[in-house]
């Protein structure tokens, strides 16, 4: 990149069900947080945080606007305020964008999410083609079946491999005093535990409802330096989207994946993903999906990624950490798993990830996904 | 490829009825609705300047402070402005089409906060910016903590 964005306040709340909290609540959690640490409010001096941008599916929210309340929780009435409908990694790429176009030299960007307002898998459904695929009841949950079935048959990933995915997540969440899920499991816990969809079962899939929300500020490189001793760059950012239908596509693979992480590491330098990050969080909201999406960052080969869970590299300790923080299967609420994946990174590139810390962590991959079987990808590439 | 003698079909339409329940958490708001079941009307003041809100916000929209201290509002307030639906418009709690029969009204509390809600007064032409309403309450049985268990507002 020309010019260099940079992290220099990140924040979470604890995920959990929290159906006695107002939404704005857990906006003022999160956003607080970030705007104590560097000491910035919004203001009209050129001093402060210039514009906000959020993500959040309004229909998962109920109000038209899902973020309605930023204005005053945040005190950014009167000012710029950006929205994006996708995963929260979308928000953190579009706040580095404002950034980088020189339109703004500070960023608010937060997310929240409030699963136990709705049912999530109701909300998902309208998220799909209106004439023919809702009425047959595909929702974001069916659409993965699917995509398990084809994968794991193309390619012979076994359940034990899908089953030690959650195993790893559950086990890394221990360390993570922010995550949902942390029970011990062990692979026959999982193989054993009830068939959601299959082939997917229950502990296979992202906790729900889960509640929560996050924070980051971005600053162009000049302001960042002087906001904080540990800035954390954004080396390289992409997304891309792949056909809604699923019949368009081959679901035994994920290209769009695989074009948002050339385009990203394209931008970043980096020519040997597995090699070259140091840590990596990745959005799995199913355990078929961690393997799948190692093979579309291109950390290991097409239908490797069920070996590369064998192999146990990308545990605690391996050669490249996968999901420290327990990931979305420890419980990360829709909409705001992939920025939470930038905020553990973050966390992780500044050293300050406590009992989950990769140590001298220098490059990390976070990674967002959204739509029905992996249709959209975000890939943010991150250094210290 | 469709026979000659097949008619152009017309365009085609699904309806796609669909019923969405939220459960929408007050959180620090269920103060609000605990004095609403109880007939009055509270709102968050503002540390700094004492401005109070309705909606009532965990920080003040102006100052971005924290508001913790809660003041009456009373039941009387001076009208602002006020206007009355002539067409049939979505009832925005049940999503059926209705005609309004009352004017809404936006009022500005005894307390100071500003709220809206119906007239009784039907006739717009006698509803002057300035002039004072009263909240009539539903029964205190059938209060649920929304703001609709202020029935209407009528002129004192």
């Amino acid at each position: 990149m020309a010019r260099r964005v940079g992290i220099v306040a990140v924040a979470q709340t604890k995920f959990e069900e929290k159906p006695g909290v107002h939404i704005g609540e857990l906006l003022y959690q999160a956003s607080r947080d970030v705007m104590k640490q560097t000491g910035l409010e919004f203001k009209d001096d050129g001093t402060g945080i210039d514009c906000t941008v959020a993500s959040g599916y309004d229909m998962m929210s109920g109000p038209g606007g899902a973020y309605m309340f930023l204005g005053y929780i945040v005190g950014a009435w009167q000012r710029e305020d950006e929205r994006v409908i996708e995963d929260g990694s979308m928000a953190v790429y579009y706040g580095a964008a404002q950034i980088l176009s020189g339109h703004a030299d500070v960023a608010l960007v937060v997310g929240y999410s409030k699963e136990t307002q709705i049912d999530k898998n109701l909300i998902e459904c309208l998220s799909l083609d209106q004439i023919y695929q809702r009425r047959i009841g595909l929702d974001f949950v069916s659409s993965a079946a699917l995509q398990a079935m084809r994968y794991t048959t193309k390619y012979g990933i076994t359940p034990e491999q899908l089953a030690k995915v959650v195993v790893k997540a559950r086990k890394n969440a221990k360390n993570n005093p922010y995550a949902y899920c942390c029970d011990s499991l062990s692979v026959q816990d999982v193989l054993r535990s009830t068939m959601l969809c299959d082939p997917i079962r229950v502990q296979e899939a992202k906790p729900t409802p889960v509640d929560g929300a996050c924070a980051l500020i971005l600053a162009n490189e000049e302001k960042a330096k002087k906001l904080t001793k540990k800035p954390v760059w954004i080396t390289g950012v992409s997304s891309c989207y792949d056909h809604h239908e699923l019949g368009y596509r081959d679901l035994a693979d994920c290209d769009s994946l695989v074009t948002a992480a050339s385009k990203a590491y394209k931008m970043a330098g980096i020519t040997n993903p597995f090699k070259e990050f140091d840590v990596a969080e990745i959005s799995e909201h199913y355990s078929y999906q961690e393997p799948l999406w190692y093979e579309g960052l291109g950390l290991c080969g097409k239908g490797q990624g069920g070996k590369l869970i064998d192999s146990g590299k990308t545990q605690m300790g391996g050669e490249l950490p996968v999901n420290p923080s327990g990931g979305v299967l420890s419980g990360i609420p829709h909409c705001l798993a992939g920025m939470h994946s930038v905020v553990e990174c973050a966390l992780q590139l500044r050293g300050e990830a406590g009992d989950r810390q990769v140590k001298g962590a220098k490059k990390a991959l976070a990674h967002g996904v959204d739509g029905p079987a992996g249709q959209l990808h975000c890939v943010i590439t991150l250094e210290n | 490829m469709l026979k000659k003698e097949e008619p152009q079909d017309p365009s085609v339409a699904f309806r796609y009825p669909r019923v969405i329940t939220y459960k929408h958490s007050l959180g620090y708001q269920s103060k609000f609705a605990h004095a609403l079941k109880m007939g009055r009307i509270i709102a968050t003041k503002c540390p700094v300047d004492g401005r109070c809100t309705i909606p009532p916000r965990i920080v003040c929209p102006m100052h971005h402070v924290k508001q913790t201290e809660w003041v009456d509002q009373g039941q009387r307030g001076k009208l602002l402005s006020a206007f009355k639906i002539n067409f049939p418009m979505f009832d925005s709690r049940t999503g059926d089409l209705k005609s309004w029969e009352t004017p809404i009204v936006s009022i500005e509390l005894e307390g100071g906060a500003r709220m809206d809600g119906w007239c009784s007064e039907t006739d717009t032409e006698k509803l002057k910016p300035g002039m004072v309403l009263e909240a009539v309450w539903r029964p205190a049985e059938e209060r649920q903590g929304r703001v609709d268990d202020i029935l209407y507002w009528k002129p004192v």
